[in-house]
Order: C-alpha cells, then sequence, then structure tokens
C-alpha cells in the first residue's frame, strides 16, 4: 500500500521560480524515509505537498497529481486527513500556541470531536509517550526546546495518524534531545506508522532511515537505500558524508553507516 | 501576562461559566456603581482576597501588566486635577478592580474553557474560538517582545521600542502563518465550527 503517491508535481509559490518540477515519488506504508538537499531546494514545500498543504491551503501554481493512501489529495484541505498524515514543522515555537501541555495536545482532538474523557485518555498516553507526563499543566514557554519538539510531536500523535511528516525535527536540538526524538519516531515507526522527515544531519538519517531521497533543483537527484548517503554526488552536493562512511572507506572495509555498525557506538 | 497561569486552587477548579457570569456581574455593578467608593473599594478588595485563593501574587500581576496600569495615570490625573483627590483614588480603585478582575479570569480560566463557557451562553462557536484564539495570541505576544527586548539589549540596543517593533510583526506574522497551517494540519476547520 502507498502511503504517499505523488505524480509529475510541479510547484511554484506565487510571483516566484520553479521550486518543484515534475516530482514523481511514491513512499509505502511502514517506511521510515530521509529527505535531503541543499538549503532552499523545495524540501519543505515537497513536505506540504504530501498531505495536501499544498495546493489546498497555500497557493500558487500547481500541476500534477497528489495522492495519500490511494486517496487524491485535491480538493481535500489537511483538516480532512489529519486522520492519515500529521505535519510537524520546523520551528516548534510556530506551532504551539497553548497555554499549557495538556491544552496543546487536546487541540487536535477536540477538533476531531473526540468526548472529553477519550480526550484525556489520549492527552495522558500522548504525554507519557513523549516523556512529558508530568509536566502536563506546565508551560510550554518553559519547555527547553528538545521539550517543545517532542510536544508538537505529541500533539500530532495523539491523533494517530497512519503518517506522520517532520521538518527537521532535530535543527535546534542537540545531539542528546535530538537522539531522544528519533528514539521516538523509531518507536512508532516500529509500530507500524509510516515516518518522512526532511533533515540536515546526514548521521541521523544514517542511523534511522531505511530510504534516502536526494532534492536537488527542485528534482529527485537520487533516491534509494542508505547506500545513497555513500555515493559521491552527496560530497559534490555539499552534504556531509557520515563519518562512519568516510572511516569504512578509507580503511577498506565493509561500509558501516553508524558508528554502532561500525562497531565503535554503544549498542 | 495575559495568559492562563496553572495553579491548583478551588478558582482554577470552578466551573468556566460561573467565572464567567461572576465577571459580567462584576463588571457591570462596578460600572453602574463604581463612583461609590465603598463598592470601588469593596471589590478592589474582593479581587486581592480572590487572588489569594487562587494563589496567584497581585504584586506580579500588576508589575508583569505594567503598561496597562501605567494607562490608569491618565484618568487618575485628568480626576485628580478636574475634580478632587477623593474621586481620583475611587475611580482608579474602579478600573483597577475592572481589570484585576479580568486578569484574574484569564489567568484561572483555559481558553478552550473559556470558548466552551462562552459557547454555553450561545455564543457562536466561531466567534468563541476567535476570542480565545486572540487572547492566546496576546499571551505570545507579549512573550515574544520581551524575548526581541532582551536580545536586543544584549546586544547593546537602545530602549527605543521603534526597532523591536519590526522583528516582533515579523516574528508574528510568520509564526500566525505556520500555525494556521499546524492548526489545519490537526483537524481545525474555522468553515465548520
Ligand atoms: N511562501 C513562499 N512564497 C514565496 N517563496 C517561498 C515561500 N516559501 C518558500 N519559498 C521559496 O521557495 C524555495 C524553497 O523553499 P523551501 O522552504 O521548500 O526550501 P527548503 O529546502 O525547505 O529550505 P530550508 O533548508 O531552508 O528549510 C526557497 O527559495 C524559498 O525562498
Ligand atoms: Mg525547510
Amino acid at each position: 500500500m502507498e502511503a504517499v503517491g505523488l505524480s509529475k508535481i510541479s510547484f511554484s509559490y506565487p510571483g516566484s521560480r520553479q521550486i518543484l518540477r515534475d516530482v514523481s515519488l511514491r513512499i509505502k506504508k511502514g517506511e521510515f524515509a530521509g529527505i535531503i538537499g541543499n538549503v532552499g531546494c523545495g524540501k519543505t514545500t515537497l513536505l506540504m505537498c504530501m498531505n495536501g498543504t499544498i495546493p489546498n491551503v497555500v497557493k500558487g501554481e500547481f500541476s500534477g497529481e497528489s495522492r495519500l493512501f490511494g486517496e487524491k489529495l485535491e480538493g481535500r484541505p489537511p483538516a480532512e486527513v489529519w486522520g492519515s498524515a500529521g505535519l510537524v514543522f520546523q520551528n516548534p515555537d510556530d506551532q504551539i500556541f497553548a497555554p499549557t501541555l495538556d491544552e496543546e495536545v487536546a487541540f487536535g482532538l477536540r477538533n476531531a470531536k473526540l468526548s472529553e474523557s477519550e480526550v484525556k485518555i489520549r492527552v495522558a498516553s500522548a504525554l507519557e509517550f513523549a516523556g512529558l507526563s508530568n509536566l502536563a499543566s506546565a508551560d510550554p514557554c518553559n519547555l527547553s526546546q528538545g521539550q517543545k519538539q517532542k510536544l508538537c510531536i505529541a500533539s500530532v500523535v495523539a491523533m494517530g495518524p497512519k503518517l506522520i511528516l517532520l521538518d527537521e525535527p532535530s535543527s535546534s536540538l542537540d545531539n542528546k534531545s535530538a537522539e531522544e526524538v528519533y528514539a521516538l519516531l523509531d518507536s512508532l515507526n516500529k509500530k507500524g506508522t509510516t515516518i518522512i522527515v526532511v533533515e540536515h544531519d546526514t548521521e541521523r538519517l544514517a542511523k534511522y532511515a531505511r530510504r534516502i531521497i536526494v532534492i536537488e533543483n527542485g528534482g529527485i537527484a537520487l533516491d534509494g537505500g542508505r547506500e545513497v548517503l555513500a555515493s559521491p554526488k552527496i560530497e559534490k552536493m555539499g552534504l556531509k558524508v557520515p563519518c562512519s562512511v568516510k572511516f569504512s572507506r578509507k580503511l577498506g572495509r565493509k561500509i558501516a553507516y553508524s558508528p554502532e555498525e561500525f562497531g565503535v557506538g554503544k549498542k | 501576562m495575559i495568559k492562563y497561569a496553572h495553579r491548583e486552587s478551588a478558582i482554577h477548579a470552578l466551573r468556566p461559566q460561573a467565572k464567567l457570569v461572576f465577571l459580567v456581574v462584576s463588571i457591570s455593578l462596578l460600572v453602574f456603581f463604581g463612583r461609590e467608593a465603598a463598592v470601588s473599594f469593596g471589590f478592589l478588595a474582593l479581587s486581592l482576597v480572590l487572588y489569594s485563593v487562587a494563589r496567584i501574587s497581585p504584586a506580579r500581576t500588576i508589575s508583569s501588566n505594567r503598561a496597562i496600569f501605567a494607562v490608569l495615570l491618565i484618568p487618575f490625573l485628568f480626576n485628580l486635577l478636574a475634580f478632587s483627590p477623593e474621586r481620583a483614588i475611587t475611580n482608579a480603585a474602579y478600573l483597577s478592580s475592572v481589570i484585576l478582575l479580568s486578569l484574574l479570569f484569564v489567568m484561572t480560566t483555559k481558553p478552550s474553557d473559556f470558548a466552551n463557557a462562552l459557547a454555553s451562553f450561545l455564543v457562536p462557536r466561531r466567534i468563541a474560538f476567535a476570542f480565545s484564539s486572540a487572547l492566546n495570541f496576546i499571551g505570545y505576544f507579549e512573550r515574544s517582545i520581551e524575548r526581541t527586548r532582551v536580545s536586543q539589549l544584549s546586544r547593546a540596543g537602545s530602549r527605543n521600542p521603534l526597532p523591536l517593533i519590526v522583528p516582533v510583526l515579523h516574528k508574528a506574522f510568520r509564526k500566525a502563518k505556520t500555525l494556521s497551517i499546524s492548526m489545519e494540519s490537526r483537524g481545525f476547520d474555522p468553515d465548520r465550527l
């Protein structure tokens, strides 16, 4: 079953150059896919096509066809497809608006017209999942950046979407918080949620993603398994090749994609 | 700050409808009878009692909303010069009570409860929601101004408010754009309320 099906998508924002050109991409249910590319190449734009934010909410010149779990997205705004796809933006401060954590998580559930008792149960379990239970009544402003990011993820996870799209979830986090966020995503993926993440940190992707999609000039330059990260093109584009790949190449060993595989990290 | 502040208190736990009725009745009484010193000082005393029950410090509340309270100086001076000191003081007590009670309501009622309470008094859900999100946004705006101000001061900025306005508006605008998309992707549909 296809989670995301984009066929020949082209898009430009009003009055701007073309951002996406003829992009066709299929992502199967249950995948953990990472999208990389240089600054401004259209990663966020691509993500917004996947849940129909483009062209239904953000307007521009759009052509092609987008499908989510087999259903056409055109004319179906994100508010209708929340059960299929959740979207987490890059900056948590742009998404959090409620005065307490539990209100933030409850927001979507109330939109879904769940009963107040069901809302309570789901809020509690989403906060528990994100490790934020003890902060349920706290003010999100006072959270650390990592906790804010987890809160944004919890707000989406509470709604139980089959696919979660994330835009650079670790960009403002230190290594430990980023690991924690990815561990959450990994556990969701193991339970069957499809995860698509835009990420500039190739080390992180090497460890968690099983598919890598490289965007260049508004199109897909490379698409494949983790071996994509070892392709010469990555270096040519100025993207970072994971250290383990470099080391294993240098030592003439079988390519390892993470320190763990290389045999130095903790298992 | 104009926003919900969680505490374990009887006032936080009260039904939002009850708090809303109380607020509306109190403000009406103040508007009609606030010129009586007994009424305006009575309500001022009552507000202070309610703050202590709600475990919120009135002094902290006043200092973090000092811009609002500073504006009270204008009617105070006007009354002082045009009428009498008694009238100026009574009027200040009247206005302070209105503001303190309104702030207390906001600080002890979650925006979603506020929206539900409004809706249960037959205010259309759209308007109720717009109201409570506007409240949320005011709180966000205040925090954003504070952060930008601190950041500019730390870069040896002046206390001139003008350079504050551009980045704060820019951030608020960006936030409004992203937030609206994020809210829609969490099932919020303004047309279906
Ligand atoms: N609302 C908009 N209106 C006009 N142009 C836009 C808009 N949003 C983005 N762009 C432009 O579209 C291009 C692609 O933007 P996008 O945000 O998709 O890139 P990105 O790959 O996510 O970049 P980054 O790595 O900086 O997050 C950029 O050049 C950007 O300036
Ligand atoms: Mg981006």
